[in-house]
């Protein structure tokens, strides 16, 4: 009996524990959570996503946007916690990839019916970092040689228009 | 002036004058180049010189081609500057998708031709990837497009470049703008764009104000701003974020749009005759009347709806997500501030209906707006009141119906025809996009939602509008982009020549060969 206490116990813990491991890896995509908002509406859920654009701070709490790919979404959460976000995504930088936790709202109360999730929790699970911009010989050459016969119509055109203005002075 | 009609020399006309409106077009990209410049985005800074050396090359080999109208001083026809109007904004189309395709944000050709479209007819749809990494140089340029569109590229080249025009008027009625601010058609152009650039200069400055307010960085907000106001007050609906107007979260942002739209889809005539201190035509314009009338109708019963639904109850809300959308479809805009998806699950057939109803009547004439005006809805309306008048009086009695705009106009029987013949075409479009939307397999309320939108160049969508749509519906939204835009004479002029000219070519070559 006692054996068999102690197998029930280990088997709920380890239960307990895997439904805990799948409910942080269970990754909603946002495109999933805007196709079905009512399922989702007032869930907890969990996102993860380039951090775009830049944190807006409004006080002791910031809006930020995330963008998983699928679709973006505006995140409410505290600004010590937006301020931890160090690289937002444009076209010079790939933002740091998040993962966030918080209450799905399709209609939000507190924002005049904002779709947002209300951010518990924040993990950085990748740093962003400037995009290399690389330019190939190819477009310069092109741009190069296309400016030049632009610039050598431009010329022509020029001189013609002031032929004609002499010829009809 | 020499009045000839060998079709070479309609074709030199042609040439001539829309070489001019293609190289104004590209002198514009200067402005995209300097961005990229300052930004040190120098990817952007190449595409846009490529575009412009392009763009350059194209619109004076036309000149180049046409000079014999210069030097002969041809007159320009009726049909010359309806030809001219409709092929700048085909040719344009193409080369203002360069930018787009070298980026590679456009997936090919055709999705750039399409936002270029998009852009020029102050719709607003995006086919356009990833618009989070954007370079600032391409958000300019897609920017500018829907702002030059709105005022109209003819109103962009008669205001700088074609001075002493002998045909400007027909080129500027060409574009769907007919209404004359001052009796010269060059200054009623340069009216145009100076009522554009206070605002410009007014709207910039507070949504940068209001950017900084709700947290963006100055320089951020700077940019915002103006790419806001420019969509905002060209009617369009680009925003340089994916999730629109959403993006920002923020009320007030929001009301600053919401004067700018509607500030934008009245008409330049009305501006100008407030600015000259007649405002007392903001209450008795018919289109200012229609406008108001049918806006409260449609915010009223789909605020009504909405609540009734129970998917929004408070009045914040309501307003914020009801009005501003019913308003945004209005006045063709097609800022949105809420999910595609959610015209599906939360606001029901009724609400996709009052949504298109506002999209098909849209703004004013001669604004920035699409959609088939309040000046015609309200003259229709005042014809059929008047008919049957006309049919409860005394057959001996003759009562003269008038409709005012900014002076008053008799209400004739051909008035109200060419009203109703051009809501008919629209009518037919609109048919025409929901019957293609419908044949490809969407359901008949989102096919009909998005050929609305495309018909009323408003860019509000319920998720059809997609890189991955079929390409015939990409083609067929192009057209009506297009045709609703150019308010169908212009393009019917050029699609006219077209055949005519294949007609003649045919008829030759059948004559030689016997």
């Amino acid at each position: 009996m006692h054996n068999i206490c102690k197998t029930l116990i280990l088997v709920i813990l380890i239960t307990i524990c895997a439904v805990g491991t799948v409910n942080a890896e269970n990754v909603t995509q946002i495109n999933s959570l805007v196709n079905n908002m009512g399922a989702f509406d007032s869930q907890v859920v969990t996102i993860e996503g380039e951090a775009i654009g830049e944190a807006m701070n409004r006080g002791a709490y910031s809006w930020i946007n995330v963008n998983d790919g699928t679709n973006a979404l505006g995140i409410w959460l505290k600004s010590s916690d937006a301020e931890r976000i160090k690289t937002f995504g444009d076209y010079k930088h790939t933002g740091d990839i998040v993962r966030i936790s918080g209450i799905f709202l399709k209609n939000s109360p507190e924002h005049g019916g904002d779709v947002e999730i209300d951010c518990s929790s924040l993990e950085i699970i990748k740093k962003g970092h400037t995009v290399d911009e690389q330019l190939t010989n190819i477009k310069i050459l092109t741009a190069t040689l296309l400016f030049s016969i632009a610039l050598t119509l431009t010329y022509a055109y020029f001189r013609i228009v002031q032929k004609a203005k002499n010829t009809s002075e | 002036m020499k009045n000839i009609n060998a079709p070479f020399s309609t074709i030199n006309i042609i040439s001539y004058y829309t070489g001019y409106i293609v190289l104004g077009t590209a002198i514009l990209m200067f402005i995209p180049i300097l961005t990229s410049l300052i930004l040190q985005e120098w990817n952007p800074l190449l595409d846009f010189l490529i575009s412009m050396s392009v763009s350059v090359i194209a619109g004076l080999s036309m000149i180049f081609y046409g000079y014999e109208t210069h030097k002969n001083k041809i007159r320009v026809e009726w049909k010359h500057g309806f030809i001219v109007a409709a092929l700048s904004w085909l040719i344009l189309m193409f080369l203002c998708s360069l930018p787009y395709v070298l980026s590679g944000h456009a997936q090919s050709l055709l999705d750039g031709c399409f936002d270029v479209m998009s852009g020029f007819t102050t719709t607003g749809l995006v086919l356009t990837q990833d618009l989070d990494h954007l370079s600032m140089g391409l958000n300019m340029w897609r920017h500018m497009l829907t702002f030059i569109g709105g005022q109209g590229m003819v109103v962009l080249a008669l205001s700088f470049m074609l001075k002493n025009l002998g045909g400007a008027y027909k080129l500027y009625v060409g574009e769907a703008k007919d209404v004359e601010l001052v009796p010269n058609v060059i200054g009623t152009a340069r009216i145009i764009w100076k009522i554009s650039i206070i605002y410009m200069i007014v709207g910039t400055l507070t949504l940068w104000i209001c950017g900084i307010y709700i947290g963006l960085s100055p320089l951020s907000a700077f940019f915002h701003g103006l790419f806001i106001f420019e969509s905002a007050w060209s009617t369009g609906g680009f925003a340089p974020n994916t999730q629109n107007i959403m993006y920002y979260h923020s009320f007030a942002y929001e009301i600053i749009t919401i004067i700018f739209m509607i500030l934008g889809s009245l008409n330049f005539g009305l501006h100008y005759a407030v600015w000259q201190g007649n405002k007392k035509e903001l209450i008795k314009n018919i289109e200012t009347q229609s406008f108001f009338i049918t806006s409260f109708l449609a915010c009223a019963f789909a605020a009504v709806k909405l609540s009734q639904l129970g998917i929004y109850t408070d009045a914040i809300s309501i307003f914020r997500r009801v009005v501003y959308n019913v308003l945004s479809a209005h006045t063709t805009t097609g800022f949105g501030n809420i999910y595609a998806q959610q015209f599906i699950s939360d606001w029901g057939d009724f609400g996709i209906l009052i949504i298109i109803i506002a999209m098909l009547i849209g703004g004013s004439a001669c604004s920035t707006a699409g959609g088939f005006k309040g000046l015609r809805v309200g003259i229709v309306f005042k014809g059929l009141v008047a008919d049957i008048k006309k049919l409860l009086s005394s057959e001996r009695s003759i009562k003269i119906y008038k409709y005012h705009h900014i002076k008053d106009y008799i209400l004739t029987d051909s008035v109200v025809k060419a009203s109703a013949l051009i809501i008919i075409c629209y009518m037919i479009l609109f048919a025409i996009s929901t019957a293609l939307g419908t044949f490809l397999g969407y359901p008949f309320a989102e096919a009909a939602f998005e050929a609305a939108s495309v018909t009323g160049n408003v860019g509000l969508s319920i998720g059809i509008t997609d890189a991955s749509m079929p390409t015939i519906l990409k083609v067929q939204y192009i057209i009506a982009m297009y045709l609703g835009r150019l308010e169908f004479i212009a393009a019917f002029a050029l699609f006219g020549q077209i055949i005519g000219g294949i007609k003649r070519t045919c008829i030759t070559s059948v004559k030689h060969s016997s």
